[in-house]
C-alpha cells in the first residue's frame, strides 16, 4: 500500500445559505498523518465528506494523486472513511465485515477470507472473526472499523472523530496503534478531532479550523509555540492572555501597553504600531520570584498553590486579572508565600498577536472580569 | 433525488420511481379519473336515440321471425314464441300461397321500416356527438328514496364510529395503561383473533343470532314471547338495527388498535406524575392520555367510518333481501342489475366524497396532520 | 379513599372489558358450535346431534374449492406487487425530500381510506375502456391499489430507524448501487418485507368488497361464502369458519408467544 498526496484546491461547502466550509487550499502529503482539529461545528466533517464523495463541494476542486476527483463517486475515489458512529454492518460477522469491500469488487470467498484474516491480525482481533459486531467491546468495534477501511487498500484514510467513543484509557492505547498502523501501511490519514492532546500527539501535521477557515496548518511543536492567530494559541494548549494596545515594534519585538503595564513579546506577523492586540504567555514559561531579573514583569499576588505532580500550578493575580503559572518542583521550592511576588517571562517565549477571537475554552479564559 | 441516484444508482432509482409511478398513475389516479368522468356522463334513457335504438331492435326480430315462418312455417303460440304482429290464430295450420304472399308483403314492409329507421338513428347520433357530453345529471338525478338511503347510511356509519369510540377507548386504556405484560398479551390475543377472522365469517356468525330459530328467538320462545313451532317469531332481519348492530360488531376492533397503538407510545410516567400532582382521572384523561392519543382516535374514526359507510358484505348478507336496499347495494345494481354504470359511477364518487370530507373534518377536529395519520 | 375509588373503577373497567371480550367471541363461538350440530339451517338452540359430518362435505364443494383456488391465483400476484411497489414508494418517500413527498404520501395512502367498493369499480370502469372486463385481473389491480399501501408504510418505518450512514459506508467501500441494495439494504428490510408479504397475502385472501365489485362473473372464496351465505346456508359454511378461526387462533398465539419470548 503505497499513499497518495490529496490537495484542495479553494474548496468550499454550503448548505443552503449557510457557508459551512470557506474556500480552503490544502495540502496532504502522500503517507502523512495530518489532523484537522477543531471545535465541533466547524466543518471538520464537512471536509471528509467532500474528500470521500459523499457532497459535492460548492467550488474548487480535489485532487488526490494525479487524478481530479470531481465528478467521481464516492465508490470509484481511492479513499476509505471510517465513521464518527462506525457503520459497522450488524447482520453480518467481524471477517463478513471486514471482507465487504473485497466482496463489492468481487474477490472470491477463499481470498477474501484470506485478506480478511491477515487484517484481523494486522489490527490484533484474532479469534474474534466469527463474532457478530453487537458481541464486541467499543475499542473491538473500532479495529474492525479500521481493518475494514484497510481492507479496500486505500491510498488515503480519513477517520472522523473514531475515539470519541472511547474511555480515556483505551483512547490512549488507541492513538498509538493507529499511529503505528499507519507507518506499517504508509496510508496518508486525515484525521479528524475536536480533541487536541490526539491531533498534537499522533500527527506530522496539523490544521486547526474554526467556523469553516482552516487557521494554520503546521507541525505539532509550530502549533503549540508558533500559533498564528488568537484562536490557535487559545485553542491549542494553555495560555495566559494580556490585552493591550501596541506602542513600539523594534527588532521583531513588540511593546505593549497594557492594563498590568508594559510588557513585552515577540511580533507577530502583520503587527502594526497603535492596534489593540494580546499578548499570549504559556503557564510553564512563567517565572515566579520576589525581585524580578528584567522589568518583562508584573507584580501578583498568590491565590491558590496547586500541586499537580509533575509540577505546580499557581493561579495568581494581577490587578483585576487572574494568571497562571507552571513550575517546576525545584523552581517552586524557593518561593515564599507571604512576600509580594512577581512574574516575569523572557521576551522570547511570549507573542503579541492583534486581537481577535478567542477559542470557547469553557470558563478556562483568563479575563476574569469581563 | 440526487441523493437517491448517488445511494441506489440511476438504474434502480428509476426503477423504483417507474413502480410508484405506475401505482399512482394506472391504479390510483387514472381508475378514480375514469369513474369521476363517467359520471359526468348522463345517459338519457328516455331520449329518442335510445327508443330508436329499441325499436330497431323490436323490428329487426320481428323481421327475423317472419322471415323464418316462410322457410319453415309459422310458430305456434304454445311454443311461447309470442309475436304480437300475427293476430291470425290459424298461425299454427300450414301456410297457404295467400299467406305466404301477404307474409311477404309485410317483410318488405318493415324493411322499409327498418331503413327510415336507421337514417334517424345516424341523424340522431351526429347530433349527439355536437353535443357537449357532460353534465351533473347523474348526481342531481339522485331521487328522493336514494338521497334518503344515502342519508341513512351516513347517519348509521357516524354512530357506528361514536359507538366504536366510546367502547374502544376503554378498552385500548385497559390494553396500554392499566395491565402488565402478561394481561396485555392474552387481552391482545383474545381482541386480535376475532379481528383477524375473515370479515366474512364474522358477518355470518350473526345469522346463528338472528335466524327465525337463532338464538334471540329461542330466548325469547323461553321467556314465552315467541313460539318456535308454530312460527311465531320475530323476523330480526326487517329491522335495520340489526345492520348497525352487525355493522358496530365488524368494524370496531378497526378503532381499538390505532388507538392501542398510540396510547402505548404514552411513558407511563407522566400519568403516574399527574397523579401525584393530584390531578382526577378524568383531568388525567383529558389533558394528557387524549392529547397524546389523538392521531390514534384519528385514525380510527377515519377507518370505522370509512368501513361502515362503505361495507357491501353487512347489508347483503343481513338484510336477507327483507330491508330497503342499503347506499351500497344500490350501487352495485347500478352496475350489476340494471347496468347503468353512469349512474352508479356518479353515487360511488359521491360515496368517496362523503369520505374525503369526513377526513378532512376529523383532521380539522383533532388538529392532526396527514403524515401523523399512519404511524 | 383515594385508592378505594380508583379500584372501584379498575373493577368496572375489568367487567367493562370483560362484557366487550364475550361481545367479540360470542356470535363467533355461536358459529362453532353449530358446525358440530347435525341441525341444517345451522342452529345451537335445536340441537340434534353431535357430528364432525360438515366438514368432510367440504371437500364435495367444488363451486367453492373452485373459488378457493382463484382466491390464491389473485394472492400469487397480489403479493409480490404490493411488496414490489411498497417498498419502490417507501424508497422514494424517505429518500426524498421537500413537500412534493407530502404530497406523493397524500397520495399513495389514499387508497387506504378509500371504501374498497370504490377502488373496485374504478377499476372495472376504467379497463372497461380498453375493452377488458371485471375478472380475476381486474380483482388484482383493484386488490394491488390499495394492499401495496400498508407493505409502504410498515417498510418506510423500518427505514426510518436505519442508521442513514450504513449505505454511504458501503458505497465508500466500492460497493456498486446494485451490490449495496442487496448485501445492505435487503437484509436489513427482509424482516419488514416478510411480514408485509404475510399482511398482503392475508389482505388479499380476505379481501371482500373491493372484490365483489371488481370480479365480474368469477368469484373468490369470500364472494362465494357471501353468495352461500345469503341463500339457504347450510352448516359447511360454518364448518369452513371453524377452519378460520382456529387457523387465526393458532397465527395469533404463536405470534404473541414469540414476542414474549424475543422480550
Ligand atoms: N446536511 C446538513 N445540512 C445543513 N447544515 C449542515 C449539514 N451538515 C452539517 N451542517 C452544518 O455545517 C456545519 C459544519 O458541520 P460539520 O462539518 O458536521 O462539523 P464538525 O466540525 O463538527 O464535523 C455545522 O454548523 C452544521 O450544523
Ligand atoms: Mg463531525
Amino acid at each position: 500500500m503505497r499513499g497518495k498526496e490529496v490537495v484542495l484546491d479553494k474548496v468550499s461547502a454550503k448548505f443552503g445559505d449557510f457557508t459551512a466550509v470557506n474556500p480552503t487550499d490544502l495540502v496532504v502529503n502522500a503517507g502523512e498523518f495530518f489532523s484537522i482539529l477543531g471545535p465541533s461545528g466547524c466543518g471538520k466533517t464537512t471536509i471528509l465528506r467532500m474528500i470521500s464523495g459523499f457532497l459535492n463541494p460548492a467550488s474548487g476542486s480535489i485532487r488526490i494523486g494525479e487524478d481530479i476527483m470531481t465528478g467521481v463517486p464516492a465508490n470509484q475515489r481511492p479513499t476509505a472513511l471510517i465513521f464518527q458512529n462506525l457503520a459497522l454492518f450488524p447482520y453480518m460477522s467481524v471477517w463478513e465485515n471486514i471482507a465487504f469491500g473485497l466482496e463489492a469488487r468481487g474477490v472470491g470467498k477463499t481470498e477474501r477470507r484470506k485478506r480478511a484474516m491477515e487484517l484481523i491480525e494486522l489490527v490484533a482481533l484474532s479469534g474474534e472473526e466469527m463474532k457478530k459486531i453487537d458481541e464486541l467491546s467499543g475499542g473491538q468495534r473500532q479495529r474492525v472499523a479500521v481493518a475494514r477501511a484497510l481492507a479496500v487498500e486505500p491510498a488515503v484514510l480519513l477517520l472522523d472523530e473514531p475515539l470519541s467513543a472511547l474511555d480515556l484509557k483505551l483512547r490512549q492505547h488507541m492513538r498509538a496503534e493507529l499511529r503505528q498502523i499507519q507507518r506499517m501501511t504508509g496510508v496518508t490519514f486525515i484525521y479528524i478531532t475536536h480533541d487536541q492532546g490526539e491531533a498534537l500527539t499522533m500527527s506530522d501535521r496539523v490544521a486547526v479550523m474554526n467556523h469553516g477557515r482552516i487557521e494554520q496548518i503546521d507541525t505539532s511543536d509550530r502549533i503549540y509555540d508558533h500559533p498564528s492567530t488568537p484562536f490557535v494559541a487559545s485553542f491549542v494548549g494553555e495560555n495566559n492572555i494580556l490585552r493591550g494596545r501596541v506602542t513600539a515594534i523594534e527588532n521583531g519585538i513588540a511593546t505593549l501597553e497594557s492594563e498590568l503595564g508594559s510588557l513585552r513579546g515577540r511580533k507577530a506577523p502583520e503587527l502594526a504600531v497603535g492596534v489593540d492586540a494580546m499578548l499570549f504567555v504559556r503557564p510553564e514559561v512563567l517565572k515566579i520570584s520576589e525581585q524580578p531579573q528584567s522589568d518583562n514583569s508584573v507584580a501578583v499576588k498568590p491565590v491558590r498553590r496547586d500541586m499537580e505532580g509533575a509540577f505546580v500550578n499557581w493561579v495568581l493575580s494581577a490587578g483585576k486579572r487572574s494568571l497562571v503559572a507552571h513550575l517546576t518542583k525545584a523552581a517552586d521550592a524557593g518561593i515564599d508565600h507571604d512576600r509580594s511576588l512577581h512574574i516575569e517571562f523572557a521576551v522570547d517565549d511570549a507573542i503579541v498577536m492583534a486581537s481577535g477571537e478567542l477559542a470557547d475554552t469553557g470558563g478556562q479564559d483568563d479575563e476574569a472580569s469581563d | 433525488m440526487k441523493h437517491l441516484i448517488e445511494i441506489y444508482g440511476w438504474p434502480l432509482t428509476t426503477f423504483f420511481s417507474a413502480c410508484v409511478g405506475l401505482w399512482l398513475a394506472i391504479l390510483i389516479v387514472a381508475p378514480q379519473f375514469f369513474m369521476a368522468e363517467l359520471s359526468l356522463r348522463f345517459e338519457d334513457r328516455g331520449d329518442r336515440l335510445t327508443q330508436t335504438v329499441n325499436d330497431l331492435d323490436v323490428l329487426y326480430r320481428h323481421k327475423g321471425t317472419m322471415e323464418y315462418d316462410l322457410e319453415h312455417g309459422p310458430a305456434c303460440n304454445t311454443m311461447g314464441m309470442i309475436n304480437p304482429m300475427m293476430t291470425d290464430d290459424s298461425s299454427c295450420a300450414q301456410l297457404g300461397v295467400e299467406g305466404k304472399l301477404r307474409l311477404e308483403q309485410q317483410i318488405l314492409e318493415t324493411e322499409d321500416l327498418i331503413q327510415s329507421l336507421l337514417v334517424e338513428e345516424q341523424n340522431l347520433k351526429e347530433i349527439k356527438a355536437q353535443q357537449y357530453p357532460y353534465s351533473v345529471k347523474n348526481y342531481t338525478a339522485m331521487t328522493g328514496l336514494h338521497a334518503w338511503t344515502l342519508t341513512k347510511t351516513v347517519v348509521f356509519a357516524l354512530t357506528v364510529t361514536l359507538i366504536a369510540l366510546a367502547a374502544c377507548y376503554p378498552v385500548a386504556y385497559a390494553l396500554a395503561l392499566r395491565s402488565g405484560p402478561v394481561k396485555t398479551a392474552i387481552l391482545f390475543t383474545a381482541l386480535f383473533v376475532p379481528y383477524a377472522v375473515n370479515e366474512l365469517m364474522r358477518i355470518y356468525a350473526w345469522l346463528t343470532v338472528f335466524d327465525l330459530h337463532g338464538l334471540l328467538n329461542t330466548l325469547l320462545a323461553i321467556v314465552g314471547f315467541a313460539a318456535l313451532a308454530s312460527d311465531e317469531v320475530i323476523v330480526w332481519y326487517r329491522f335495520p338495527g340489526t345492520v348497525l348492530v352487525v355493522l358496530v360488531y365488524t368494524y370496531i376492533l378497526f378503532m381499538v388498535f390505532p388507538i392501542y397503538n398510540t396510547m402505548a407510545t404514552l411513558d407511563p410516567n407522566q400519568v403516574e406524575a399527574a397523579r401525584d400532582l393530584g390531578a382526577k382521572t378524568w383531568r388525567i384523561h383529558w389533558r394528557i392520555i387524549i392529547p397524546h392519543t389523538k392521531p390514534g382516535i384519528a385514525v380510527g374514526c377515519i377507518m370505522t367510518f370509512m368501513l361502515a359507510a362503505g361495507s357491501f358484505s353487512v347489508p347483503h348478507i343481513i338484510t336477507r333481501g327483507l330491508q330497503p336496499k342499503w347506499f351500497t347495494q344500490l350501487i352495485y345494481d347500478k352496475f350489476f342489475e340494471s347496468s347503468n354504470w353512469n349512474l352508479g359511477s356518479a353515487y360511488s364518487f359521491t360515496l368517496l366524497l362523503i369520505c374525503i370530507l369526513f377526513i378532512l373534518a376529523i383532521m380539522a377536529i383533532f388538529g392532526v396532520k396527514l403524515r401523523q395519520l399512519a404511524r | 379513599m383515594k385508592t378505594e375509588t380508583m379500584s372501584r373503577s379498575d373493577v368496572m373497567l375489568n367487567v367493562f372489558i370483560g362484557m366487550f371480550v364475550m361481545f367479540m367471541f360470542l356470535p363467533l363461538m355461536l358459529m362453532v358450535m353449530a358446525a358440530f350440530n347435525s341441525a341444517s339451517p345451522p342452529s345451537v338452540t335445536d340441537w340434534q346431534e353431535l357430528t364432525l359430518a360438515w366438514f368432510p362435505r367440504l371437500a364435495e364443494e367444488d363451486r367453492l374449492i373452485g373459488c378457493l383456488q382463484n382466491s390464491f391465483r389473485i394472492a400469487v400476484f397480489v403479493v409480490p406487487a404490493s411488496v414490489l411497489l411498497g417498498l419502490s414508494a417507501a424508497i422514494l418517500l424517505t429518500r426524498l425530500e421537500g413537500r412534493a413527498t407530502n404530497v406523493l404520501y397524500a397520495f399513495l395512502i389514499s387508497p387506504m381510506l378509500t371504501p374498497g367498493i370504490v377502488l373496485g369499480i374504478a377499476t372495472i370502469v376504467f379497463w372497461r375502456n380498453f375493452g377488458v372486463a371485471a375478472d380475476l385481473f381486474t380483482t388484482i389491480l383493484a386488490q394491488t391499489a390499495f394492499i401495496a399501501s400498508f407493505p409502504m408504510l410498515i417498510i418506510m418505518a423500518r427505514l426510518q430507524r436505519q442508521d442513514r450512514f450504513q449505505e454511504e459506508a458501503a458505497l465508500d467501500l466500492g460497493a456498486s448501487p446494485f451490490f449495496l441494495f442487496r448485501r445492505i439494504t435487503l437484509p436489513f428490510l427482509l424482516p419488514a418485507i416478510v411480514s408485509s408479504a404475510a399482511l398482503a397475502f392475508l389482505m388479499s385472501f380476505e379481501n371482500y368488497n373491493t372484490t365483489v365489485f371488481s370480479i365480474g362473473g368469477s368469484c373468490t372464496l369470500t364472494t362465494e361464502i357471501a353468495a352461500q351465505a345469503r341463500k339457504a346456508h347450510t352448516p359447511v359454511i360454518n364448518a369452513l369458519g371453524v377452519i378460520f378461526v382456529a387457523v387465526t387462533l393458532m397465527f395469533s398465539v404463536i405470534y404473541t408467544l414469540r414476542k414474549q419470548w424475543e422480550k
